[in-house]
């Protein structure tokens, strides 16, 4: 009996005596085979876990990482073929031709420039002698 | 395994060990079964509430810290835990003397299940307790837990288990002294 107790029943017979009988009255046991059905659930509940959805969830994580990194080092290398070298490595798919889309306006706007290259003469004595022309 | 102590035990139980929780299971299913019983449930329903219990201990097993508190304190805070889930579940409070009749009916009369009539007396006895008086009683002069500890469990102060104690004896003297009588 502990000490809270013995002080409790300190110089009380009568509540002693009925602690005494609450004591000793009989206790039930389990029916056989009981631990082994605990323990066969204690099995199942593990094996549950692993099929847990945060367990899922890593695994499938883990494999689209796996599947990433698998992709980046082992890549297919491109097999030469003989269509590989009759097209170009590139190819440009033209437009149809509109004319009207090429044209560019480019026209001089000598003021803009800020000098009269019309005025210049094209071709000055310095200009022939720098060209080695006479 | 035998010779281990139980925070030991569970120690190895949180690593995965089934060898060592199954030896937690051994030691403690007749007291958590008794536990169960005196809070005026079926025996099978008891049996069921044990195994309950120790697969609830199996999942937290890994929450158990043994230098924070005894085992017992953290079992029989899990099993006090499924109690309370049972009668809330299935409003068991105003049947438990049926209860307490088919517990006796169906009580299997296999070796050492123990099924006396100064078992049933006492049995009857704590089933006319109130919840509260009941378990501070199956606390402290059944499991033989201190003050201390069983207001852990219970989560009151330890005056208040005192006082539970005081007057849940007192009510049991008169309980099992109507049960003598003729």
């Amino acid at each position: 009996m502990n000490a809270d107790l013995e002080e409790l029943l300190e110089g009380d017979a009568e509540t002693r005596r009925l602690v005494e009988t609450l004591r000793r009255a009989p206790q039930a046991c389990v029916a056989a085979g009981f631990s082994a059905r605990v323990m066969a659930e204690v099995r199942a509940q593990r094996r549950r876990a692993w099929l847990s959805a945060p367990s899922v969830f890593a695994a499938a994580a883990s494999l689209v990482a796996l599947l990433a990194i698998g992709s980046i080092f082992f890549r297919p290398v491109p097999k030469p073929s003989l269509a590989a070298w009759a097209s170009p490595p590139f190819t440009v798919r033209l437009a149809p031709y509109n004319p009207a889309e090429w044209y560019v306006p480019l026209a001089y706007d000598a003021p803009a420039a800020g000098v009269n290259l019309e005025a210049e003469p094209l071709c000055t004595r310095e200009a022939l002698a720098a060209c080695g022309l006479r | 395994m035998k010779d281990l102590p139980d925070a030991e035990l569970m120690q190895l139980s949180a690593k995965g060990s089934e060898l060592a929780f199954s030896e937690l299971v051994r030691r403690y299913q007749d007291v958590l079964l008794n536990f169960f019983l005196r809070s005026a449930v079926s025996f099978s329903d008891g049996q069921d509430l044990a195994q309950r219990t120790f697969l609830r201990l199996w999942r937290y097993r890994k929450k158990y810290r043994a230098g924070e508190a005894k085992f017992t304190t953290f079992l029989f805070m899990l099993a006090r835990q499924e109690s309370i889930d049972f009668f809330r579940a299935e409003t068991r409070r105003h049947v438990q003397e049926e209860a307490l009749a088919q517990a006796a009916a169906e009580r299997v009369p296999a070796t050492g299940t123990g099924a006396s009539e100064a078992g049933e007396a006492v049995r009857r006895a704590m089933g006319r307790l109130t919840p509260v008086l009941r378990e501070a009683v199956e606390l402290v002069v059944f499991q033989d837990l201190p003050y201390a500890e069983a207001g852990e469990v219970l989560g009151v102060p330890l005056g208040t288990v005192k006082s539970r104690i005081f007057n849940a004896l007192k009510k049991l003297k008169e309980h099992l002294s109507h049960e003598r009588r003729p």
